[in-house]
């Protein structure tokens, strides 16, 4: 009694001397750096072996393409990566420009902040000054108080705003 | 008695670093059961002999591609089996027939199981002569190798449930065949 495999290996037991030069001859045709030079990602698995035909060289690997519309977003923002360049660069001097001068205020801002607050003297002077002035236009001098406050009237007083026909 | 060594300690590692030993004892393990394989489905001596020939060099240009040392075995099949398949020429008719049989429940005694008496050796070859090349070669690799039905799927570059398919006819066929001639 045998098992299927011993007897079909006990059928082509024959075969053995031709099997033992075939394997010779493999042997004789390892190459040096067997197993080197084809990607990890490259795997001959017989379905990728369908295409190979003796005597032709095995297809090797190729980078992957990128789908239409990544190619295409791809091409518009690369194709004028000079200009990019160019504009990232502006931009980099300004911002390095923006950092490294000192900081400086409005020069009217620091004009008010240099002077000192006036002395009652000096107030006392202008308002001598305001009031000559206004004598000798011959107007009126605008009252430096505050200005009039309402006064209610009588409700018979008030100017009606239309009449009775 | 022949003495095929097993799987325990093939030398792939070493293979892979170029060692002309390690191929020596791989080709060796292989090589009949290759032979086997390749004749039966060729039926063409010398064919089958380049076809293993082929084969091994083949091996040896792309094993770094092996991500898996331990399927080497199925590896190495896969490529003897497009050794095969660039010889045959007629149309897969028998495809449609394949799925009809893909759900059947399977649950009979797998062949490999089956011990043949010396009378039934040639009833055994009758059979798988009969066979077409898409069933005897998922029978030759299950009764050759005992691979695993994934491990065919990939060798034959068809899908699980063909393989499926493919075993369940083989085997009745077989079992039929066991048991007009024991009784």
């Amino acid at each position: 009694m045998k098992t299927p495999r011993e007897m079909l290996l006990a059928r082509h037991q024959a075969a053995q001397p031709k099997l033992d030069a075939v394997r010779q001859r493999a042997l004789t045709a390892l190459p040096s750096d067997s197993g080197a030079g084809v990607p990890p990602a490259l795997v001959l698995w017989p379905s990728r072996l369908k295409t190979h035909q003796p005597g032709r060289p095995v297809d090797r690997w190729q980078p992957r393409r990128l789908p239409h519309y990544l190619e295409a977003a791809r091409e518009l923002f690369l194709r004028p990566r000079l200009a990019w360049s160019a504009l990232a660069v502006a931009w980099l001097v300004i911002i390095a420009l923006n950092f490294a001068t000192p900081e400086t205020s409005a020069p009217g801002s620091a004009l008010a902040t240099a002077t000192p607050p006036a002395s009652p003297e000096t107030l006392q002077a202008l308002r001598e000054q305001k009031r000559l002035f206004t004598e000798l236009v011959g107007g009126t001098l605008p009252h430096d108080a505050e200005p009039p406050r309402f006064v209610p009237r009588p409700r018979g007083e008030a100017k009606p705003a239309y009449h009775y026909v | 008695m022949l003495v095929v060594p097993g799987d325990e300690s093939l030398p792939v590692a070493a293979a892979r670093a170029g060692n002309p030993a390690a191929w020596d004892a791989l080709f060796r393990r292989y090589q009949l059961p290759l032979y086997v394989y390749v004749y039966e489905l060729l039926r063409h001596e010398q064919t089958a002999l380049d076809a293993v020939q082929e084969t091994f060099i083949n091996a040896a240009r792309h094993l770094g591609s092996l991500r898996d040392d331990a399927k080497f075995g199925s590896w190495l099949f896969g490529i003897a089996h497009q050794k095969c398949a660039q010889h045959w020429r007629k149309p897969r008719r028998e495809e449609s027939l394949d799925e009809s049989y893909s759900e059947q429940p399977d649950d009979e005694p797998l062949p490999a199981d089956l011990l043949i008496r010396a009378e039934q050796e040639e009833e055994l070859m009758t059979l798988l002569n009969q066979l077409t090349e898409p069933h005897r070669a998922v029978l030759l690799l299950h009764f050759l190798e005992d691979f695993s039905l994934e491990e065919i799927a990939g060798i034959t570059g068809v899908g699980l449930g063909t393989v499926k398919s493919r075993l369940h006819y083989a085997k009745k066929a077989l079992r039929e065949l066991i048991t007009e001639k024991t009784t």
